[in-house]
């Protein structure tokens, strides 16, 4: 339905996007995960037609969006990273001009506001102004203001940033009563792995500008099938442990949390025992040893070395 | 349209930080300023005498005597005429008259002395007047044409010092034209003419005082409404980076009609703060007390052409704040460029008492020459007067819109 192909931006000497191609199916919902600064808001932005990319295309229903994005525009709803919207006004007073944009008016705009009020929660708070909003109140009436005209594709950069664990649910929920009850297709952009895995069917992971995987939740576990995770929980914590571990040769990562380590290490039938003979030999006394599945934090450790929220 | 405008005036109108920068403080200072600068005003408002170099290069003794005797006309009698009409002899006695009325100051010069006075502002205007004029008002009795006149060169067309140079000048120059046409008129006979009709000349100024009240209102109006431009920039920047500025683009909006409405919300804010600051002047501190219906209509008519300004304004200030990575425009406009263009349009104080440079300098502002415009229509100029000012006001509008139209990144729109 929406494709780009070799979508490329530079800013000056900077390579924001290279040479990134992704497609969103009718009905899909679709996740955009990767680290601050990975290209995300970039490639979306030259998706729905708000920057001229460097190069690449944009195509929505095989026409080229580039040259006539009228089209994708009137079918588009996109809710940027920023509350777009303004806070001297009120919840309302936004709708209404943000309905109007779209040529909407009377009757039909103010029932389009109330309904898309209704969905968001918001209805008995429309009078305030918004900078008096909390900030997952901004959040819901960011994405309020993006549904007026009935978009059959929703983007959304990063809707879920900076707000409570309630306010994030509420939004989930939201976005997948859109997808599945409203059939918008949706493409979800996030650094938080947790809510790309729930809510999305297929997940692009991006760094550096660059597409590094793609596929379904499966499809990129199975990168590690050669790896395998354990979780070591430990009471105390043991520099000399954790250097003993990184100079295993097998261990590729060994990530220290509150509670214990996280260690990747190539799939063998003797690990857990060798990591408990680690432990021992440093005087560590494990609560808990356990082989987990990986998660999409895990695949981009394992891509890139690096953890996503660094 | 109406869409983009109603949301502008509604997002300046309920920030509070801008209702006080747009209308509180000016008032504030009006009333301030107004009550404790009332007495100093008061006088200071009147003219200062004019500074008038004269340049006589006058040489002819018997300045066109032959022109009467070709005539027949006895010598004697010649003779007579000639030393009552010599004109440079009258153009000095209007000046000495001037000069007891306190209104001139005029000194003799030679060309070059009086150019250098000039270019350094030691004096507002320099007449001069050509050789043998004697002799051209008699070949013009005649029924010939003159080949040179007299010259008046002012320092600025525009202050009022000038002004009222340039309204002496021109009535002195009608009454000798219209009293040297009836004297063609008679024909043959020749009559002499007797001295010139000074008494008329004196009473050529009359100017109304300007009110403190009157001063610091306009001046502070001006200066704030300057203002107008920089909140709406200072909008569109954080239109720009919250994305609002996308979210209209991918509704279709044109960039024309963003940058139109950024002009007419201008306008129409411009013109709301003036007439709220106007009115209340006059409601509290009875600012314009007993003027005509005819009066207001001038201001208001006045008044729409400042708003025009400070809608173009507003449009360079948008285009050159979506330019730029941060909202320095807004912030150096506000900050630096309002503050010299009220000093120098003589918000605060009648510049041209300190310098009449910084007034000439002044009157190319857009708050300084439109301050201009409403102290001269306070006291009682014609519309003509102002005239120069105004269609100067109105070509800068069209400049400053055409400028920001060509800076105005389109790009991001299409
Ligand atoms: N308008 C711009 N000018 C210059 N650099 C930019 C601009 N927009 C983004 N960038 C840079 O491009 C890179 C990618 O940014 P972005 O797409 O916002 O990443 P993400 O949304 O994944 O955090 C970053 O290094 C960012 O600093
Ligand atoms: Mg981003």
């Amino acid at each position: 339905m929406l494709e780009v192909k070799g979508l490329s931006k530079s800013f000056k000497d900077l390579k924001a996007v290279k040479e990134v191609s992704l497609e969103l199916k009718e009905g899909e919902s679709v996740g955009l995960l990767g680290p601050n600064g990975a290209g995300k808001s970039t490639t979306i932005q030259m998706m729905s037609t708000g920057l001229i990319p460097s190069s690449g295309e944009v195509i929505y229903n095989n026409e080229d969006a580039l040259k006539n994005p009228k089209q994708l525009r009137r079918d588009l709803g996109v809710v940027p990273q920023d509350i777009a919207l303004y806070e001297e006004l009120s919840a309302y007073e936004n709708l209404l001009f943000f309905g109007r944009l779209y040529g909407l008016k009377g009757k039909a705009l103010k029932t389009k506001i109330d309904e898309v009020l209704v969905l968001v929660g918001l209805s008995d708070r429309k009078k305030d102004r918004v900078k008096n909003y909390s900030g997952g109140m901004k959040r819901r009436i960011n994405i309020a203001a993006s549904l007026l005209h009935n978009p059959k594709v929703l983007i959304m950069d990063e809707p879920t940033v900076g707000i409570d664990p309630q306010s994030r649910s509420y939004i989930l929920d939201l976005i997948k009563q859109l997808n599945k009850e409203n059939h918008m297709t949706v493409l979800y952009t996030s650094h938080y792995m947790e809510e790309v895995e729930k809510l999305c069917d297929r997940i692009y992971i991006m760094d550096h500008g660059e597409v590094i995987a793609s596929g379904t939740k499966q499809d990129l576990q199975n990168l590690m099938q050669e790896e395998e995770t354990v979780w070591i929980e430990t009471l105390e914590k043991n520099e000399a442990f954790k250097h003993a571990l990184e100079d295993d040769q097998t261990i590729t990562q060994v990530i220290e949390s509150d509670q214990g380590y996280k260690v990747i290490a190539e799939k063998r039938e003797d690990l857990l025992g060798d990591l408990f003979d680690y432990a021992k030999a440093h005087q560590m006394k494990p609560t808990a040893l356990a082989i987990q599945t990986p998660t999409l934090e895990d695949v981009f450790l394992h891509l890139t070395g690096r953890k996503l929220r660094d | 349209m109406l869409n983009l405008l109603k949301k502008d005036i509604l997002t300046i109108s309920k920030a509070r930080s801008e209702v006080l920068i747009l209308l509180v403080m000016p008032f504030v200072l009006i009333a301030i300023l107004g009550l404790s600068l009332g007495g100093l005003m008061t006088g200071s408002a009147e003219i200062e005498p004019i500074h008038l170099a004269i340049v006589d290069n006058t040489t002819e003794r018997d300045g066109g005597m032959t022109i009467l005797t070709d005539q027949g006309l006895p010598d004697e009698q010649a003779t007579a005429i000639i030393e009552n009409l010599k004109v440079n002899r009258q153009i000095m006695t209007v000046i000495d008259t001037l000069e007891k009325e306190q209104l001139l100051v005029a000194e003799k010069m030679t060309t070059e002395a009086a150019n250098e006075a000039l270019n350094h502002a030691d004096v507002e205007g320099v007449l001069t007047i050509p050789d043998a004029l004697t002799t051209q008002v008699l070949t013009v009795m005649n029924g010939g044409e003159a080949t040179e006149s007299l010259m008046l060169e002012v320092i600025d067309e525009t202050t009022i010092q000038s002004q009222v140079l340039r309204q002496i000048f021109r009535r002195f120059t009608s009454e000798y034209n219209l009293m040297m046409s009836i004297q063609t008129i008679k024909g043959d006979t020749l009559v002499v003419p007797g001295d010139l009709p000074l008494g008329e000349t004196k009473t050529i100024e009359t100017t109304t005082e300007v009110s403190a009240f009157q001063y610091f209102t306009i001046g502070m109006a001006m200066m704030f409404s300057l203002y107008v431009a920089s909140s709406i920039s200072s909008n569109a920047f954080i239109e720009k980076k919250q994305d609002v500025l996308l979210r209209m683009m991918l509704a279709g909006e044109k960039p024309v009609r963003y940058l139109l409405s950024k002009v007419v919300s201008g306008y129409v804010l411009a013109v709301m703060q003036l007439g709220i600051l106007f009115g209340l002047s006059q409601l509290l501190f009875d600012t314009f007390s007993d003027r005509s219906s005819e009066f207001w209509l001038t201001i208001i008519a006045v008044t729409f052409v400042y708003a025009t300004v400070i809608g173009a304004l507003t449009a360079l200030l948008t285009s050159l704040t979506l330019m730029m990575p941060t909202d320095s425009v807004s912030g150096i406009f506000s900050g630096l460029v309002v503050t010299v263009f009220a000093f120098l349009g003589g918000s605060f104080t009648p510049v041209e008492q300190i310098s009449p440079f910084i007034r000439t300098l002044g009157n190319w502002t857009p708050n300084g020459a439109m301050m201009t415009v409403y102290l001269q229509q306070i006291q009682g100029y014609s519309m003509t007067d102002s005239m120069p000012l105004l269609m100067r006001i109105l070509l800068l509008s069209a400049i400053l819109f055409i400028v920001a139209w060509g800076l105005f990144p389109k790009r991001r729109f299409s």
